[in-house]
């Protein structure tokens, strides 16, 4: 049988908005960094980003997970799978490393202490903040108060594709705005990502105050901030990345 | 200088410092790693023609160099900037001479210095050799006394070092504190830390202001302007800006954002009176990334919208404008505006190159 009916280009595409950019907290298929698709004996992507000098460690993150995630969704061999970063101030260095499977620190031995495994983690919990911030913001402008949606379990989120029911108590809130149910959706599954067996909804705030009180300075600080700042960068890296590509067309 | 009438007729004089400014060098000629060089003003350009209104945006060979005059005809009688303070990064792998041009900012700030306002730049790596340039460049340039007050420090500056390549610092050092208590001796009193794209060591997150705030923290006597107010690490910048009242938000490239997306520039704003207050906000253009004319006509014309005023509690008045476009950065130099206005009157900025107060009428809405 020919590879190419085995693999479709829809399934590479739907394994690849599964990767996230950790800077942006947006799928690399959304940010439109995904430039080729080829499936032959291996499947092979290409990507581009904003500029030219995206840092890295960050691109070393992305192509890794877009090998991991192909792989795990084709059921093939990460050896089948090879993703490129193309226009990159260090292309050649992180296309072989992470085509050969190495790790971040042996690419880049001479500059680096230890993995990126730390600030992957950073990163995905700033993730979980801006996505918590949302979906308080949501609940809350629903009529929950901060006590009723920190003792929400996730049992009470009741996804039924064109609607989300929150359940507290004796309230039902029904949500309908398909933004506002991408948001609480985008929360809830990275929340189910990270502890998969839990119940408990609001997680990522123990710092030892109370729970009310921490979700309260989330709203009028930190995950403001943290939400802005994702907001930015997200539509810096668009705007780049169009008049980069129309640039290129036009080979200044 | 602005002359801004409020649709009740009331008028105010508007004295504007733009703490961020080029004359830079990106012309073919400098290209020493020519990939490298034509990639960094690539990037530039896509900024530029990204966020620019249509008819600002320049051509491609414009772009590379502009020089002296054309800057005096945009920043000082078009867009009616008093005083532009520069922010060299040197790029020297990059680049033949400076990217950040000192020699010819330099040339210009000796001729006007109540016009252009002359900054250099340290590298911890240059060990003491760095050190006598940084003495000398004061010994040249300060010839008032809010010259040579601040270094710009690009942390992500590549550099040759024994034959390998280093690709950034960090403030935190031992290193980079020597240069510091040095920068007191010598008066350099603001610092401007600017984050790029690589650091050193490379699995930590360049763009990350937390060895500011440590030098913050350790040297509380000087002041520190954090460029592009800290993006893309906007939640750590305003972090650490709330803690250490001697960081500064500058707002280069955030200002860009004004025109074309006015409602994520307003959440700028409002976070930023919200964390920092009026006082520790400065304008800057970048330019030649961006004319500064429309973003100090957007900036005087800009409303917050009511919504995020009431969610943030601030205030975006005239008052607090000025405070932006200028006063605050003319506290930071230990600029008189007064005094600067007077010899402003009659300097050949004004009387050759025809800059005068340009009047700004607010609609009635």
């Amino acid at each position: 049988m020919d590879s190419s009916e085995i693999y479709s280009v829809d399934a590479v595409y739907k394994a690849l908005s599964k990767v996230y950019d950790p800077e942006l907290d947006e799928p690399i298929t959304r940010l439109g960094f995904v430039r080729e698709v080829k499936i032959g004996d291996s499947v092979e992507v290409v990507i581009s980003t904003s500029t030219y000098w995206c840092s890295p460690n960050f691109i070393y993150m992305i192509l890794e997970d877009a090998r991991r995630e192909i792989s795990r969704a084709l059921g093939i061999d990460p050896k089948r799978v090879r993703v490129y970063i193309r226009g990159h101030h260090d292309e050649d260095r992180i296309n072989d490393c992470v085509n050969r499977g190495e790790r971040f620190e042996n690419c880049y031995r001479s500059e680096t202490w230890r993995g990126i495994e730390d600030l992957y983690r950073i990163f995905l919990e700033k993730r979980l903040i801006r996505r918590l911030y949302g979906f308080i913001k949501i609940a809350t402008r629903y009529g929950l108060s901060l006590q009723e949606i920190a003792g929400l379990r996730r049992g009470d989120v009741i996804d039924l594709e064109d609607l989300i029911v929150i359940r507290s108590g004796s309230k039902e809130i029904r949500v309908l705005d398909s933004s506002d149910i991408a948001i609480i959706r985008s929360y809830v599954s990275l929340v189910k990502e990270l502890i998969p067996a839990g119940e408990d909804l609001v997680i990522g705030v123990g710092s030892g105050k109370p729970i009310v009180e921490e979700l309260e300075t989330l709203l009028r600080t930190r995950g403001r901030a943290i939400d802005l700042g994702f907001t930015l960068n997200s539509e810096l890296c668009r705007l780049l990345l169009e008049s980069r590509i129309s640039r290129e067309a036009g080979s200044l | 200088m602005l002359v801004v009438e409020e649709p009740d007729g009331k008028r105010h004089e508007i004295f504007v410092i733009d703490y961020h400014t080029h004359i830079w060098r990106g012309d073919r000629n400098n290209w020493l790693r020519p990939d490298l060089a034509k990639g960094w003003i690539d990037c530039f350009y896509d900024y530029h023609r990204s966020l620019s209104p249509k008819e600002y945006v320049w051509d491609y060979e414009t772009f590379l160099y502009y020089g002296a005059e054309r800057f005096i005809r945009d920043v000082f009688v078009d867009a009616g900037v008093d005083m532009a303070i520069s922010q060299p990064a040197y790029l020297q792998y990059f680049f033949r001479e400076p990217f950040g041009n000192t020699e010819e900012f330099g040339k210009m700030a000796l001729l006007y210095p109540e016009r252009f306002i002359i900054g250099t730049r340290w590298d911890p790596r240059e060990g003491e050799e760095g050190k006598r340039q940084l003495e000398n460049d004061v010994r040249r340039f300060r010839v008032r006394p809010w010259q040579m007050r601040h270094v710009k420090l690009y942390t992500a500056e590549w550099k040759a070092i024994g034959g390998s390549l280093s690709r950034g610092w960090r403030l935190d050092t031992k290193e980079a504190f020597e240069y510091l208590e040095y920068n007191k001796e010598l008066g350099i009193d603001i610092q401007v830390p600017h984050k790029g794209p690589t650091v050193w060591p490379l699995d930590k997150d360049s763009f990350d202001v937390h060895d500011v705030d440590a030098a913050a923290t350790s040297f509380p006597e000087l002041r520190f302007l954090v460029t592009h107010i800290g993006l893309p690490r906007y939640d750590d910048f305003a972090w650490i800006a709330k803690q250490d009242k001697n960081i500064y938000a500058g707002l280069a490239v955030a200002t860009a954002f004004i025109k074309s997306r006015p409602r994520y520039f307003a959440e700028i704003i409002a976070n930023l009176l919200y964390w920092l207050g009026p006082d520790r906000i400065i304008f800057g253009s970048d330019y030649a990334l961006w004319h500064p004319k429309w973003i100090i006509d957007g900036l005087i014309r800009f409303e917050l919208p009511k919504d995020i005023e009431s969610e943030y509690g601030v205030e975006l008045s005239m008052e607090v404008k000025k405070k932006i476009l200028g006063e605050n950065a003319a506290r930071l130099w230990g600029i008189d505006i007064n005094e600067v206005k007077k010899i402003h009157e009659r300097d050949d900025i004004s009387t050759k190159y025809g800059a005068k107060p340009r009047y700004i009428k607010i609609a009635e809405k």
